[in-house]
């Protein structure tokens, strides 16, 4: 059976579930893309009001310094590496001990990251940068805010999942629900490498 | 609009190209009805309703796709009045026309023609009468969303469009009291037949309201008009043989999707009006049903062949003893939703 739909597939292991998987992982991908056509919509509205939005209030270089962002996007990127051991566990191993590591541990740094934006924005609004000060800010908050959202959402997502495979074990639709909350914390990793290139890093050196 | 030129000629020309698929699909309409035998039920009358006013819509939205023109009556009530011409007719009455047309089919019983008549004559008036001195108004400077007027000039025509408003007022109350009438007389307009207006696709060839696993064998399609071809070859209504039928698989019933469906409104609702408990309520309670739903693994039941055989067998027995009504009588009391063959 050959490998087909992106994302990790299970031919070589589970031919059944591979079968099934084919048309829900796509499903899920066309649903991906148009929850970054939100993404796009956001990032374009923060290019305009970044330059034409201010009202008077900070400008990008005003606000960031890279160093917790920084430390939030290497959270997140380790979280994306061991959501890639969970895969491969879900993938190789019959017992479900290894994958409920890994997805711990996913879980642990995705809530390190939610913890740490969230003081980041607790942080600039005791500075007074908070959404009403401009339109700059009100896209800033409602572009990196929809992003943290996403996270809060997955890690909510993991939880129910790590609870289905005790309910559950590992069954056919437990293994695709995983895989497609696989791509989707993929897909939330690279949002972030966007948000840390073009707000944080081209913010700062404006 | 007040822009650039560059940008004027770009809305100016992407609105003449809305026209061209537009006009193609009123030919398209118009000719679903060459050599047919029309009948002016209530169904067809907001059909034929629709394509004229939204043709008049369409061609006062190529009026505005002029910039010079469109300078002159941007933000005025000449647009309000164009994208009603081309939202009511083009949307509800549309709507309107399907909601009479399927409603036998979904509720198994007719409406009331004569509330839905009553209902699209105060419709059509009312809009006209009411968005009509809209155009006018804007070509004399009405500016929209303005809550006070001091231009004489203005009155007679706001009058006339207030009574219009009123006029629409009595379509929707009409509308109201046409699904009461019909509810209530349910008993003398229903159709079991499952084909009250001699249907040419396949839905109209199963009962009204329809069993939940919709064909109780897979039906052979051999023409566009399925049912039509079906009828004309004498194979509408035939017994399929014992070993046709098969056990049906369906979702089972769930309440989740209406948990989410109101919820859903009771957060939009809520976010609109700024109640915070609500907006978290209503929030926690869609993705709770959703939640609750993921632990669900037995969403699916099988209808065993022999069930669906003898409901199948039963309907059919049911119209074979029906009368068959002629498209001129279809809106009596006497059409029970076996249609007569149509030379």
């Amino acid at each position: 059976m050959s490998s087909r739909h992106p994302g990790i597939n299970l031919g070589d292991t589970d031919p059944a579930t591979h079968q099934v998987a084919e048309s829900v992982v796509f499903g899920f991908w066309i649903f991906l893309m148009s929850d970054l056509v939100l993404f796009a919509l956001l990032f374009a509205t923060y290019a305009a009001t970044s330059q034409h939005g201010l009202a008077g209030g900070p400008t990008p270089s005003d606000i960031f310094d890279l160093k917790s962002p920084f430390i939030e996007t290497m959270l997140l990127l380790v979280s994306s590496f061991t959501f890639g051991m969970a895969s491969l566990a879900l993938k190789y191993r019959q017992d479900r001990g290894r994958l409920l590591l890994w997805l711990l541990v996913t879980f642990a740094l995705g809530a390190g990251f939610v913890a740490m934006e969230i003081n980041d924005f607790v942080r600039m609004a005791g500075d007074g940068q908070t959404p009403q000060q401009s339109a700059y800010l009100s896209s800033f908050f409602a572009l990196v805010g929809t992003h943290g959202l996403h996270v809060s959402a997955g890690l909510i997502w993991l939880v129910i999942m790590v609870i289905q495979l005790f309910v559950f074990g590992l069954t056919q639709q437990v293994k695709m629900r995983l895989m497609r909350l696989a791509i989707f914390w993929h897909m939330l990793d690279v949002v972030w490498v966007c948000i840390f290139t073009f707000v944080y890093l081209f913010g700062v050196s404006q | 609009m007040g822009q650039t030129p560059n940008l004027n000629a770009a809305f100016g020309i992407a609105t003449m190209l809305i026209g061209v698929p537009t006009g193609v699909k009123v030919y398209d309409w118009l000719l679903t009805m060459v050599r047919g035998r029309v009948r002016l039920t209530t169904s067809t009358l907001f059909s034929l309703m629709f394509m004229i006013t939204f043709v008049i819509g369409g061609m006062t939205g190529v009026i505005l796709a002029n910039p010079p023109v469109d300078f002159n009556v941007h933000n005025s009530l000449f647009l309000v009045a164009h994208f009603h011409n081309m939202l009511i007719p083009g949307t509800l009455f549309g709507m309107f026309a399907a909601y009479y047309y399927w409603f036998p089919k979904v509720f198994g019983f007719r409406l009331s023609e004569r509330w839905g008549r009553i209902s699209f004559w105060c419709w059509s008036f009312g809009f006209y009468l009411a968005f009509m001195p809209l155009y006018a108004l804007g070509l004399m400077g009405a500016a929209r969303r303005t809550q006070e007027w001091f231009e004489p000039a203005f009155e007679p025509w706001l009058i006339a469009a207030l009574l219009g408003a009123g006029l629409v007022l009595l379509g929707v109350a009409s509308m109201i009291v046409q699904l009461w009438v019909s509810i209530r007389d349910r008993d003398s307009t229903r159709v079991p037949g499952g084909d009250p207006w001699d249907g040419r696709t396949l839905e109209w060839s199963v009962s009204a309201p329809p069993p939940e696993y919709n064909f109780a064998v897979v039906p052979k399609v051999n023409d566009r008009d399925a049912f039509t071809w079906m009828k004309q070859h004498g194979l509408a209504y035939q017994m399929p043989a014992p070993q046709e039928y098969e056990d049906i698989h369906i979702p089972k019933n769930s309440v989740v999707a209406p948990i989410i469906g109101a919820a859903s409104v009771a957060l939009g609702f809520a976010l609109t009006w700024h109640i915070w408990w609500l907006t978290i309520a209503s929030f926690v309670a869609i993705w709770a049903a959703v939640i609750a739903r993921s632990f669900c693994s037995d969403t699916e039941q099988r209808i065993p062949a022999s069930q669906v055989r003898e409901e199948h067998e039963q309907w059919l027995r049911e119209v074979s003893a029906l009368p068959k009504t002629p498209r001129e009588q279809e809106t009596t009391a006497g059409n029970l939703g076996l249609a007569e063959e149509f030379a």
